[in-house]
């Protein structure tokens, strides 16, 4: 399994360098180990069928209770997953305890582990390290049999974007040790201790790997700790960071030296809805204050203010203050996973939802879908989709739109050859009853009475007609031409 | 022997050269009513918009129809700011002066100024389309001397000119020998048929401009205001499939038509068509189910010829099918500017609008302001912006005509916080809704807020706050510090 890097990059390691660390370095090299895997995914344009599975390596160690702590992107979507210490030939059969696609962590288990946690230890996650300190990262990279050991110095701290969904962003460090292809899920190591484990890079400059720090593995590791991963917060709201404008600050009658974000806007139906309004200046977060540059000073650094949310779970109290009107308030918050309407995460382990009339399959926008047009997806998506994918959370005051659905493929018939340029078009309604989720669509459809169905389409005013009589006519050989399961993910 | 003699008798009693010729005219027959144009035009710069690109000199060519006046492409004087003339009689330049011209049909007419010293121009006559016609181009180049070129009349169709939105008729010459596209004329043995428009380098196809337009180009011309013929104010879909027909109630026993899939605000039966209509025949043409009427000279057309070679202000009848039941419309053949338009998908000859306040530019979104985003233009810029170009377009309404957005903010302390912002479209400044450049002048010259000016934007983008006093002293040093002449267009 590859490291996820923003772009790949392949570097040849420069050096090897063994750690002085206080634990033996030998015993330590014995709790890395090396996992293989079969990952295959969905083809979300026709989620009946999968894509072309793929193989990877990529590194892990032990933690306690007998777990291997390492990166989901190293076993989201697997199938089969072997574990391998270097000191043994003998391959351990494996399955994923827990799998945090946003933070891009996974615990897993050995299926029949005798002998496998004999002469290990489970290694010890400890603190943020401090910058400019030199950090030693164990791992397989490139696929090697042996364990590699490089070194490198911490050279930054901040919060990031975390490449396995493309969006979630949570803290990162950054450090000049070479972190390759199959370092991922490697334990980053420093005074014995786990201080992060490498997870990516970059190709658009030499020597820069990054590694999830221990805050984040720790907050995994609680979350899991009641048998079940909720995973992040995240307060649905929009946020200006840049409140330097003294104009701006008497306009919202702050106090002359009050400094906060900006309230800009409250996601539809998300927990902050009441609590919050459009110019709102949040000031302190959890007791941290918030300067105007969105940043509180944190682990004796200077982070972004989201950082004092990420060490809550969900379901956590978190105290604000903020002004309104001039007067300083206070508001509980309880920490949710407010989420937008289309999912700017990639997902893992799931089986898409489609649904298939008259030969027209309709699937949920996700940013999955749209990746399927390839690398150059974010330019080369239709215009109107890109404008819902960057702007559907702005936009949409409809409480009732639980997703947007579009028309992914027309397999061709009778039934639908004069629709071909409906394709990739979003629906928005079904003889002008709204259409708020998939579901909805289908039952609309199934439970219409006229000759002719009417689909109508959000950011476009034609209507595409089918014809009812005909489509049910050719359902099933459709279905059974183009070697479709059912007609439906869930049951019509 | 013959040629000479009527060449002689020609030039004698002065008629137009090609009228008793028989065969293409020789370059001598019309060296006369040829004219090599040299345009220098300087187009404003779009991002920012006080400033005006470099001089660009480019060639064309025209032909006669007065003593005076020469036609060429509407295409060539686009940003012109200075137009000079090459005739065959004469060694110098003569400046001339744009007397009318119509982008939607690419043509513009140019007046030699008066007061200069030239042999009288012999003007074109010009003929009729046969297909297959073997075709003759000539042109006059730098050095004064008459070049021509050969191809065959191909075909005629109706299509969009590339610098309008509205389609024409245009007739494509195949084979044609030489590069031709900037106004060379072409013959149809003793008549010319048209001025090029364009030359497809792959099929070696040149697209004309049909002497039918022309004609009617400057009969409008000698009108005392040029008024311009229609446009289309909807949009309209083939109607093959047999479901949508039976969905429109159409009977079995109608096979023509294409129905209205979206209307815009502006143009020819726009207020008069409705979505879902289904048009059957227009001025009594039946329009096919792809849009195609027969044509007797032409053949087989799309129906938009029907409605931009139409003079504005003239009655079209309309056959439709409403709600099954067949009915006749009578629509008023109209057309617009480009500047009525929501986001105007062109900037010619003209300086966009724009008001610098503290700093912030504020403009209006127009098509080429999307292109400086490059050749990927569609790609790269913001989806918002492109998803209201692309819809809303050609849906101007009172209370948006025009879409105002902050295009930059140029950098100084009194927008401090802000520098980064670019590319939103305004909805308020001060409380006041935002559809028009004039509505910025007005609010941000009238009553402020407590002193300050209060700019809010369409999706999650602060609000923007201008202290009034202190930006009347930024703006004297913005003007100052990046040297900007004039802060405001109106």
């Amino acid at each position: 399994m590859s490291v996820r890097f923003y772009l790949a990059i392949i570097a040849l390691i420069t050096s090897i360098t063994f750690a002085t660390d206080s634990l033996g370095i030998e015993e330590m090299k014995k709790s890395v180990v090396m996992i293989q895997s079969a990952t295959q995914a969905p083809d979300f344009t026709a989620p009946w069928k999968m894509q072309p599975f793929r193989q990877g390596i990529g590194s892990g160690f032990i933690i306690d209770n007998e777990r291997i702590l390492t990166n989901a992107h190293n076993v989201a979507n697997a199938k089969y997953i072997i574990v391998k210490k270097q000191s043994s030939a003998q391959k351990y059969l494996a399955r994923v305890e827990f799998i945090a696609n946003d933070c891009d962590l996974a615990t897993l288990k050995i299926v029949e582990p005798a002998g496998f946690f004999d002469s290990t230890s489970s290694l010890e996650i400890g603190d943020l390290p401090k910058l400019h300190t030199t950090v030693t990262t164990y791992g397989f990279p490139l696929g090697g049999s042996q364990l590699s050991v490089t070194q490198g110095v911490v050279s930054r701290i901040q919060v990031d974007r975390y490449s396995h969904t493309g969006a979630d962003m949570h803290l990162v460090i950054q450090t000049d040790a070479a972190i390759n292809p199959g370092n991922s899920g490697g334990p980053v190591m420093q005074n014995a201790k786990v201080v992060g484990i490498a997870f990516q890079g970059l190709t658009s400059a030499e020597n820069i790997g990054y590694m999830i720090p221990t805050t984040v593995i720790k907050h995994f590791l609680t979350d899991i700790s009641d048998g079940h991963y909720d995973g992040y917060g995240n307060l649905g709201m929009s946020i200006y960071p840049g409140l330097h404008s003294k104009s701006y600050s008497r306009y919202l009658k702050l106090p002359e030296d009050a400094q906060g974000v900006v309230v800009l806007s409250t996601l539809v139906g998300s927990s902050v809805t009441d609590k919050f309004k459009k110019n709102d200046c949040i000031s302190k977060i959890d007791g941290w204050e918030i300067d105007n540059d969105g940043k509180i000073m944190i682990y004796g650094l200077r982070l972004h203010y989201a950082e004092a949310i990420e060490a809550h779970q969900i379901g956590d109290k978190i105290d604000f203050e903020f002004y309104r009107d001039g007067k300083l308030l206070k508001t509980t918050v309880t920490l949710a996973n407010d989420r937008p309407i289309i999912n700017y995460s990639k997902m893992y382990d799931v089986k898409p939802d489609y649904y298939t009339y008259g030969g027209f399959v309709f699937v949920k926008l996700s940013r999955d879908f749209l990746e399927s047009w390839g690398n150059e997806w974010i330019k080369d998506i239709p215009s109107y989709l890109k404008f819902l994918f960057y702007h559907s959370s702005e936009i949409n005051k409809d409480t009732h739109l639980k997703e947007y659905v579009v028309i992914s493929k027309i397999l061709p018939d009778e039934v639908n050859s004069y629709s071909e340029r409906f394709r990739n078009k979003v629906v928005k309604s079904v003889n002008n009853e709204p259409v708020n989720s998939l579901r909805d669509l289908a039952s609309l459809i199934e439970n219409n009475k006229n000759d002719y169905i009417e689909i109508k389409f959000r950011g476009n005013n034609e209507t595409m007609i089918i014809d009812s009589k005909l489509a049910k006519a050719h359902n099933a050989t459709i279905l059974e031409k183009y070697n479709v399961t059912s007609q439906s993910s869930f049951g019509y | 022997m013959k040629r000479i003699l009527q060449t002689l008798l020609i030039t004698i009693i002065s008629i137009p050269i090609s009228v008793a010729a028989q065969g293409f005219p020789k370059k001598d027959e019309v060296k006369d009513s040829l004219a090599y144009i040299t345009v220098y035009s300087q187009a404003y710069n779009q991002y920012m918009p006080w400033k005006k690109k470099n001089v660009v000199r480019n060639t064309y060519y025209g032909c006669a129809v007065s003593s005076s006046q020469i036609l060429t492409t509407a295409e060539a004087l686009i940003d012109s700011t200075f137009i000079k003339i090459k005739l065959n009689s004469s060694n110098e330049y003569l400046s001339a002066k744009i007397k009318s011209l119509d982008y939607s049909l690419n043509l513009a007419l140019l007046e030699i100024d008066k007061g200069q010293d030239y042999k009288p121009l012999t003007p074109v006559v010009f003929g009729d389309y046969k297909e297959g016609a073997q075709l003759r181009s000539y042109w006059l180049n730098s050095r004064s001397e008459v070049i021509t070129g050969r191809g065959y009349m191909d075909r005629a169709l109706v299509s969009k000119s590339s610098c309008s939105h509205t389609r024409n008729l245009t007739y494509v010459v195949a084979n044609a020998s030489q590069e031709t596209g900037w106004g060379e004329i072409f013959y149809d043995q003793d008549k010319a048929v048209g001025i090029a428009s364009w030359f497809d380098g792959d099929s070696k196809e040149s697209g004309v401009i049909p002497a039918e337009t022309i004609k009617i180009f400057l009969e409008e011309s000698k009108k005392e205001s040029y008024h311009g013929f229609g446009m289309i104010g909807f949009k309209a879909e083939k109607l093959i499939d047999p479901a949508r027909r039976r969905f429109l109630s159409l009977p079995d026993d109608e096979t023509n038509g294409v129905y209205i899939s979206s209307l815009r605000n502006i143009g020819t039966g726009a207020e008069e068509l409705k979505v879902n209509d289904c048009i059957v025949a227009i001025d009594n043409h039946t329009i096919n189910a792809y849009g195609k009427f027969k044509h007797p000279l032409y053949g087989e057309l799309n129906y938009e010829y029907l409605i931009t070679s139409k003079p504005i202000g003239e009655k079209i009848n309309f056959e439709i099918y409403r709600n099954g039941k067949k009915q006749s419309l009578e629509v008023e053949c109209k057309n617009f500017k480009v500047e009525d338009m929501l986001v105007p998908y062109y900037q010619r000859s003209k300086q966009p609008k724009f008001i610098i306040r503290g700093g912030f530019v504020f403009e209006q979104l127009t098509r080429p302001y999307l292109k400086l985003w490059g050749s990927d233009w569609r790609g790269s810029v913001s989806p918002y912006l492109l998803d209201i170009y692309k819809r809303l377009s050609f849906k101007p309404t009172p209370e948006r005509k025009e879409v105002i957005i902050l295009s930059q903010v140029i950098p100084d302390d009194i927008n401090v916080g802000y520098q980064q912002l670019a590319g939103l479209v305004v909805s308020k400044i001060n409380n006041k809704n935002i559809g028009s450049m004039d509505d910025v002048f007005d609010a941000l010259n009238g009553d402020s807020i407590d002193g300050f000016d209060i700019v809010e934007f369409e999706l999650d983008y602060p609000t923007i706050v201008i202290d009034r006093a202190k930006a009347a002293i930024a703006d004297m040093n913005i003007s100052q510090r990046y040297r900007i002449p004039q802060m405001q267009n109106r």
